[in-house]
């Protein structure tokens, strides 16, 4: 094993009794490991490894593996399976040697899932056996953790909390030595907790943790329902940029999202409940920084639920000058279920917000943007490049005047009623549209889709 | 001249192994040499043991009624890596003749051998440290391995030369 303080130059010295392989010979046989997934991640080990072997090696396999192959890959962003603990410590162990090597490995990874359960091991658990609930439980996997956290920068963290409440004292105190260790790791720009769904009581433990990440952290996703004490914590995270959240509790929620004034991108996912109730007192507690809003409840949605929906983000709208994107709705029953997106939120949307990128209608009862753009209410929506009418229901005049009036427009998708519809298509054809696939349009300038443009605009 | 029907190839020590020529159709190398210079009585191949030699022209004699078409590249896409169960000895041999075999194979210019080989090297580095890597193809170890070996695959006769 290399000592600490040799550097690659004298570790990786060509022996002169070596029987050398030419390169192109190793780099046929560094070709058989598999880099072509992310997936793959024993591949990019193996690679590591080899580069690692000595000078003749590192020259052929160094150049084989690239930053994306070591940042892309996906052991660590995974469910945990049973070879979790193993990749674990052989990545931090090549890390390990390549740093006291001196080798110039790319320090970024993508994500790191941290499953507090799964490493302080089940209660039930009382043998040394590796099961599903008592994966990564052995001092060594908790060395290699955080040996991988020390060595790299984590562009996210994924933290699956577990529940305190009635552990032992001594697995409470293994808890909070792990979550004392984690600490100076926490310091993380994008976080993602998997938190219970149910009440929990204060955590001063894991509210700790959120303190640390308070000046750094800018994204945030949450699943489920944090307790009190880390809710406080995440809502003093005022830096906080974008946020997506998942069958929340409503008041936590609003609760957290009074904290971050500064929020510019809000995904709020409800699949399962009534979005209302979280979005109801968004009216007030959103800044007015938000560029993008993103909304899904339930597939089918009421007209006294939408309809409240509707008010607020009509409100929001109204006072979000910058906002760009807007999507809300997606109902899978168009004809029975109402849009949260109705006349009055586009109404405002055309009066307010003249920076919108993306308009997307989506399908639902409640919105045929009628009257929305006639020769006293034109919007002025210069920077516009995109137009997404799903909705059967839209009247073809407005679609009209949206492709006349919208200079920087460079992509139509319509639903067949709108398409159709001669005065549509006299506009398409008269701003230079060519038909792409289906029912989408676009002009000629336009080299890629917006869509993909806004959507990695907006993740960027 | 040598007799075109057989080719004598000699190592370095200078142990010499007279084969068939049509054993070796698929190396590259003998192939040209036969074409330039057959009329020489034998080939030298230097860097490559009389051990080593043994088993390379074994495998050359396996193949040799092989009717599919020689690789022209080792590494060719369009030709994956099927396993055969005639070469099952040479995937089983220790990881410093493994190395010596590649090498030899290299050498030899016999792509079979060299995807082989070199298949056969990659699987056994997969999932190892950069430690057990060195330590499985240690190049300190072969001169005295080469030795030992020698004797235990032997059927090398005096001149070296195979058995038909």
């Amino acid at each position: 094993m290399p000592k600490i303080g040799t550097d690659l130059q004298t570790i990786l010295e060509p022996n002169p009794s070596c029987p050398r392989l030419p390169p192109e010979i190793l780099y046929h046989i560094f070709s058989y490991f598999d880099l072509s997934s992310p997936e793959n991640t024993d591949g990019v080990f193996d690679l590591m490894a080899a580069s690692m072997v000595c000078r003749e090696w590192c020259e052929v396999a160094r150049p084989m593996i690239t930053d994306e192959h070591i940042e892309e890959s996906q052991f660590m962003d995974e469910e945990i399976d049973d070879k979790f603990p193993e990749n674990l410590q052989r990545f931090a162990s090549l890390l390990s040697t390549s740093k006291i090597l001196g080798m110039n490995y790319c320090t970024k990874v993508n994500i790191v899932i941290i499953a507090i359960n799964e490493f302080l091991g089940s209660p039930q658990c009382v043998d040394d056996a590796r099961t599903l609930t008592n994966l990564p439980t052995k001092p060594e996997d908790h060395d290699a953790l955080f040996t991988i956290l020390a060595l790299t920068t984590p562009t996210q963290l994924i933290v699956q909390i577990d529940k305190p409440a009635g552990y032992a004292p001594d697995r409470l105190h293994a808890r909070e030595q792990f979550l004392s260790r984690l600490a100076p790791h926490f310091g993380v720009h994008a976080l993602t907790l998997h938190l219970p769904r149910d009440e929990q009581p204060p955590d001063p433990q894991f509210a700790s943790l959120v303190h640390v990440a308070r000046a750094s952290l800018s994204k945030v996703t949450l699943l489920g329902r944090p307790d009190p004490m880390t809710r406080d914590a995440l809502s003093l995270c005022v830096d906080v940029r974008t946020a997506s959240i998942f069958n929340g509790h409503a008041p936590t929620t609003d609760s957290i999202l009074k904290g971050w004034r500064a929020l510019r991108s809000i995904n709020l996912l409800w699949p399962a409940g009534r979005v209302v109730e979280t979005v109801s007192g968004m009216g007030d507690t959103l800044g007015d920084a938000l560029e993008d809003i993103y909304v899904i409840g339930s597939p089918i949605m009421e007209e006294a639920e939408a309809a409240e929906v509707a008010g607020v983000l009509e409100a929001v709208v109204s006072r979000c000058a910058r906002l760009e994107r807007l999507y809300a709705g997606a109902s899978e029953f168009p004809t029975m279920s109402f849009n949260y997106i109705n006349d009055g939120v586009l109404r405002a949307m055309a009066r307010n917000c003249k920076e919108i990128r993306l308009l997307d209608l989506a399908p639902g009862l409640g919105l045929t943007a009628a009257g929305i753009w006639d020769d006293e209410t034109a919007p002025q929506w210069p920077k516009l490049r995109c137009l997404n009418v799903w909705n059967e229901q839209v009247v073809p005049e407005f679609v009209e005047r949206v492709v006349l009036g919208c200079g920087a427009l460079e992509e139509v998708y319509m639903v067949t009623e709108v398409s159709e519809d001669p005065g549509v298509m006299r506009a398409i054809e008269q701003r230079g549209f060519e038909w792409v696939c289906d029912r989408l349009w676009r002009r000629p300038a336009s080299d890629s889709s917006v869509v993909e443009r806004e959507e990695a605009r907006i993740a960027t | 001249m040598s007799d075109p029907a057989n080719i004598t190839l000699v190592t370095m020590d200078g142990t010499t192994f007279t084969v068939p020529s049509a054993y070796l159709h698929r190396s590259k190398l003998v192939q040209d040499w036969l074409r330039s210079e057959g009329d020489k009585q034998a080939m030298e191949v230097k860097h490559v043991t009389p051990f080593v030699l043994q088993g390379v022209l074994n495998f050359c004699e396996i193949h040799a009624e092989d009717t599919s078409e020689p690789l022209a590249d080792p590494a060719d896409p369009t030709k994956p890596f099927e396993a055969d169960p005639r070469d099952d000895a040479f995937r089983g041999m220790p990881d410093d003749q493994l190395l010596q075999f590649t090498m030899a194979a290299d050498i030899l210019q016999i792509p079979e051998l060299v995807r082989l080989t070199a298949q056969e090297m990659a699987s056994r580095i997969d999932g190892k440290s950069p430690d057990q890597i060195r330590a499985m193809f240690n190049p300190d170890d072969l001169a005295e391995e080469d030795v030992d070996s020698d004797n235990e695959m032997g059927e090398v006769g005096e001149e070296g030369a195979i058995s038909k």
